[in-house]
């Protein structure tokens, strides 16, 4: 098995392992990893983040008055 | 018969159900035409279905179920197109990593970092998130609304999408690299 894993690897790891799709030897690897790497550290707690922020999408958009007339003359 | 028919106005469905249906084409959705067109089609389709309707769901919920069943033939009808661009392109993972699979250094500034339990609060977070978002193309954004405002899991999306648990991982992979960089880019972190 190899250990050492690039930065690139270990960053879909970090986002399988959110989402509980980490075989044994991955976590091995992902964790070992986590251990050395400040920069994958930051990206954990970045993801962590984004996948809460994510799960918001307060949408401003409206329909126009316009709109909705078009919408009733097209469904007469 | 006839009573199950009377449940059904067309005629006011635009003042009723065109506002909440826009709203949850458009979460969805991250171009506002396009979520007006599915809505439009949503209406005519349910119109044609009319004779069929079966009274076993309300109006509303089945108006939903048609917007639902349009949104998700939408993203189907863009996935093929980019898990060609996908499985080819690897330029994207330049822009976050070097040859050897490194970080690329932002020197010039430290690594963004929020609050993860007030992030939601903080408006020029969530303004510049919402600006990157845009740059996620449709299946990108086919997967995120599903995962994230749908909670689907990531088995069902491949299933909907038709696409494999290796497509699904490069996509998300590459829209949270992304996601990162361009918040690395736009805001600015006074708190560091």
């Amino acid at each position: 098995m190899r250990l050492k894993i690039t930065c690139k690897e270990a960053s879909l790891l970090i986002i399988k392992s959110e989402e509980h799709h980490l075989g044994y030897s991955e976590k091995i690897r992902m964790n070992f990893h986590l251990f050395i790497c400040k920069m994958c550290r930051l990206f954990k707690r970045q993801n962590k983040i984004l996948d809460k922020a994510l799960a918001v999408n307060n949408t401003q958009e409206q329909l126009t008055v316009s709109e909705k007339e078009n919408l009733k003359e097209l469904i007469k | 018969m006839n009573t199950i028919k009377s449940n059904l106005n067309p005629e006011l469905w635009v003042d009723l159900y065109a506002d909440s249906l826009f709203r949850y084409a458009c979460k969805r959705i991250n171009q506002r035409e396009t979520a007006k067109e599915l809505v439009q089609e949503t209406f005519l389709a349910a119109l044609k279905a009319l004779p069929n309707f079966k009274g076993a769901i309300s109006e509303k919920n089945w108006l939903y179920t048609i917007l639902k069943n349009k949104i998700i033939d939408y993203y189907r009808k863009k996935t093929p197109v980019y898990i060609e661009d996908f499985t080819t392109n690897e330029k994207e993972y330049s822009y976050s990593f070097d040859d050897s699979g490194h970080w690329k250094q932002e020197k010039s500034k430290p690594g963004w970092i929020a609050n993860e339990n007030d992030v939601l609060l903080n408006k020029e977070f969530m303004q510049v998130l919402a600006k990157c978002r845009q740059k996620l193309n449709e299946i990108q954004d086919a997967v995120f609304s599903m995962k994230y405002i749908d909670e689907t899991n990531s088995e069902e999306i491949c299933k909907e999408l038709n696409i494999t648990t290796s497509n699904y991982w490069v996509i998300m992979h590459r829209a949270k690299l992304l996601l990162r960089a361009c918040i690395q880019k736009n805001w600015l972190n006074e708190k560091l």
